[in-house]
């Protein structure tokens, strides 16, 4: 497509993008004025969508409904693993089996917790519930950031791909949630910029080649908003900058793209440009003075990110994306809040347990309808969710757990803080996620450091226990002995259970490791997976210390004990 | 706006059936699917929901013995007990429908053979506008068989298996269509020997019979070449049947399953003319 072509495209694409993205966020709105009645409205779409299906019918749930059962005492609560024998059916009949939504593609999650799910994209899931909360979210960056829409190369978005979709289940696309191509009709998500020739499908799909042309076509244009689901994406921007600066700068005093003379030769903005990428350290503020504004997620190991989005980005605003995942939406940002958001009573029926709860009650049934909707929560506290979703997937357990920052109007303000249960054990420790993050950063406040970027590792040995590799941005050096001991005495202080086992000697003691600025962002891009870019978490924990083999091969380890390599 | 999903279950003379649907919300047309030999409902998805977006209804039964449905796979007994499932599901769509009577019937490969049959025989569809043979070969056990071979397989009576020898390629060329042939389990790989007797007994009758279709207009739909059909013999038949009162639409694929071709839009939107009546210029030739 020749750029006029797309340009035009994104003239003709604005002013209508702008109403839907403002009447999305102001149905959510309404939505939430009266989470009751858009709550029941959801369960009767469920009823309306689901009622037929084949499930539906052979387990007797709309004749039990009939005969006034509720949702709850007849539909039991499930794991996505309860689930693969209907998904399995599904997938030969595309539709009819968990809804009466035909099945327009299957969503692959990111693999991170395990083999990669298969979860069903219906065409009334995408058009009355996922596209439109994609517009909210976006008249949300609209009303902070109206010159997102200045002018055609105004937004650099990461956070949606178009690729060739690579994988299919008998016949049906198989891809990631982010890949948008093709579109799926009138209604799917076609942003002004979906024909931009740096987004187009005949592009390469591995991270690299996509940074290279999303750069080559934007580097010196005046970006005005940038938008990634994860932090580390960003990153991998300067990173790629670096990466490509003689050819960027080459390629743009001689008008070509990828070797092919394509645009007007602009050697001033060339000699701006190596300016720039010759200092030893520059921000994406830097190239982009106009930035703004950005977007990422908010959520617990994002933040983890925070002093790079700093030094990255010093002069932007982040609006925060919204919290969901490939299963479905959460929460939708209606403002800036970093914290919470308001639970998205529009996209799914919630339904919450205390966190402190056994999840193996409900989902075994005996505690079936013990659950709490929306309007019985706390402000404080955490709880699990549980949703239904339009596409079938009913009374999901997703392992998710989010806490209450506050009630406005009924609704509940949620953020995401982790998932449920133990990172590991391995002699009866049952260590959670929450307790090691809470004893880093209380061993790294008594040397005056924040809490940052960390890998933690499961250590093999006799006797087993735990290695840390952080990064830290502190002037004096510090001494990793030290380090290890306050985080493993804050450790024992907060479970018990750890502090028996290490005084039995059945667990060794942490290890640390202090590794190179961007070492981590440089690992969660290698990590990568070229057919989901956009999906690849950045995951703090891991089940065995692999990670610590890569961070020395790459002489990213400024100190510490690893591996039989000694940094000091 | 999308249709309807749905698979409903139908009790027809001591199995389960399942009949598949797309349907739109107040159906304009609807188009009652008779599939292949290999082939089910599940095949037929995207056929669904392109009519689906056009307020044309799609049914498909899984026959017995194949996709979903109950009873012995790959086996067909009788011609009674196929008419009579086939009576079942059609009536159970004409119900849905409210009796609107805008239904055009569609046979695809052996679908079109047992849809000839069926219509010769009389008295299993009724109040069809028109109906079409897709990628069928018409009396293609009578062309290739000699007199000698068609009596010993009418004599069969056997449930021993027989490798339906079809190959995923002469199907498509499109690589994720052909993942999903060659790895579907839900497709009929062999059938029985006395199901070969009964395919030889359908085209017996609507080879000597002819089709009485009334007012219905009657569709012959062929890709450009087709590995697995003979053309010119069997489209001799069509005008036999059909009294050259026929019409004519070639795809231009060299494929045989146009579904899992890059020509499959041509096919449905084919299909959705003929279902509302409309026979634009350049399409259809009038046969005769």
């Amino acid at each position: 497509m020749a750029i006029t072509d797309w340009s035009l495209n994104w003239f003709d694409r604005r002013s209508s993008f702008i109403e839907e993205c403002n009447a999305a966020r102001n149905a959510l709105i309404d939505d939430l004025a009266d989470g009751a009645a858009t709550q029941q409205r959801v369960l009767d779409d469920i009823y309306r969508i689901c009622g037929p299906s084949q499930s539906w019918q052979q387990s007797g749930y709309s004749d039990a409904i009939r005969r006034g059962a509720t949702f709850r005492e007849i539909v039991p609560i499930r794991t996505y693993a309860d689930f693969e024998p209907l998904i399995d059916s599904e997938v030969h009949t595309k539709g009819g089996v968990l809804s009466t939504s035909p099945v327009r593609r299957w969503l692959k999650t990111s693999g991170t917790t395990g083999k990669p799910k298969r979860i069903p994209y219906t065409d009334h899931w995408m058009t009355a519930y996922r596209v439109p909360a994609m517009k909210a979210m976006w008249g949300t960056f609209l009303l902070n950031c109206p010159e997102l829409l200045a002018h055609p190369y105004a937004t650099f978005d990461t956070q949606t791909v178009r690729e060739v979709p690579g994988d299919h289940i008998f016949g049906v696309p198989y891809q990631g949630i982010s890949n948008r191509n093709p579109p799926l009709g009138a209604s799917d998500w076609t942003p002004p910029w979906y024909e931009a020739p740096w987004y187009i499908p005949s592009l390469p799909s591995d991270h690299l080649t996509k940074m290279y042309y999303r750069l080559r076509w934007l580097v010196t244009k005046d970006v005005r908003f940038l938008t990634a689901i994860n932090p580390s994406t960003i990153l991998s921007i300067l990173d790629s900058l670096k990466l490509f600066a003689s050819v960027l700068v080459k390629e743009i005093a001689d008008g070509s793209v990828a070797g092919i003379n394509m645009v007007a030769p602009d050697p001033e903005a060339a000699r701006r440009l190596e300016k720039i990428l010759g200092r030893s350290t520059y921000s994406l503020n830097d190239v982009w003075p106009n930035l703004i504004h950005y977007s990422t997620w908010a959520s617990a190991a994002a933040r983890l990110y925070d002093a790079q989005m700093l030094h990255a980005l010093p002069c932007a605003k982040r609006l925060p994306f919204m919290s969901c995942g490939t299963e479905g939406v959460v929460t939708i940002p209606l403002d800036g809040s970093q914290l919470g958001q308001p639970l998205a009573v529009d996209q799914a029926w919630f339904e919450f347990i205390p966190a402190e709860d056994e999840p193996n009650e409900y989902l075994s049934g005996r505690r079936r309808t013990d659950t709490l909707l929306y309007d019985e929560l706390d402000v404080g506290k955490e709880y699990h969710v549980i949703m239904s979703q339009l596409n079938g997937l009913t009374r999901l357990y997703t392992g998710d757990i989010f806490s209450v920052e506050k009630i406005e109007a009924g609704v509940p303000h949620i953020y995401f803080t982790r998932r449920h249960g133990v990172y590991h054990s391995f002699t009866g420790e049952k260590l959670t996620e929450a307790e090691v993050v809470s004893a880093i950063e209380r061993g790294l406040a008594q040397f005056g450091a924040p809490l940052g970027l960390f890998l933690c590792g499961a250590r093999w040995g006799s006797p087993p226990g735990y290695s840390i590799a952080i990064e830290l941005h502190l002037p004096r050096k510090l001494d990793v002995t030290e380090i290890a001991t306050a985080i493993d005495l804050h450790l024992q202080h907060i479970s018990i259970e750890y502090a028996s086992k290490r005084e039995s000697g059945r667990l060794d003691g942490i290890q640390v490791a202090l590794i190179q600025h961007q070492a981590i962002a440089k690992y969660v891009e290698s990590k990568r997976n070229p057919g989901n870019t956009t999906q690849y978490k950045y995951k703090p924990f891991h089940k065995d210390t692999s990670f610590l083999d890569e961070l020395v091969r790459d002489n990213n380890i400024i100190q510490g004990e690893m591996h039989g390599v000694s940094v000091t | 706006m999308s249709a309807s999903r749905k698979i409903e279950q139908l009790h027809s003379d001591g199995a389960d059936l399942a009949l598949h649907s797309w349907m739109p919300r107040n159906p304009r047309a609807a188009v009652f699917y008779l599939h292949g030999l290999q082939s089910h409902a599940g095949w037929s998805w995207q056929f669904g929901e392109y009519l689906g977006r056009r307020g044309v209804a799609l049914f498909v039964l899984d026959r017995r013995g194949s996709g979903l449905s109950g009873g012995v796979r790959g086996d067909y007994a009788s011609l009674d007990s196929l008419a009579y499932d086939y009576h079942v599901a059609y009536n159970h769509m004409l119900a849905l429908l409210e009796d609107k009577q805008n239904v055009t019937l569609f046979g695809h490969c052996l679908g079109g053979s047992l849809l000839g049959g069926l219509l010769a025989k009389g008295g299993v569809f009724a109040n069809y506008r028109s109906f079409v043979f897709c990628s069928t070969w018409l009396g293609r056990l009578h062309a290739v068989l000699s007199p000698e071979e068609r009596s010993i397989i009418a004599g069969e009576r056997s449930t021993e298996l027989v490798d339906v020898d079809l190959k995923a390629h002469d199907f498509t060329d499109v690589k994720k269509y052909l993942d999903f042939i060659s790895s579907d389990p839900l497709s009929i790989k062999c059938i029985t020997a006395r199901s070969r007797a009964l395919f030889l007994e359908i085209e017996q009758i609507y080879l000597e019979r002819g089709i009485d279709s009334g007012a219905a207009s009657a569709h012959y739909i062929i890709s450009s070449t087709d590995p697995i059909v003979n053309h010119q013999a069997s489209f001799e038949v069509f005008n036999a049947i059909t009294r050259n009162a026929g019409f004519l639409t070639v795809i231009p694929t060299n494929k045989h399953y146009i579904p899992f071709t890059d020509a499959r839009e041509v096919l449905f939107k084919r299909t959705e003319s003929i279902a509302l009546e409309h026979h634009p210029t350049g399409w259809a030739h009038p046969v005769g």
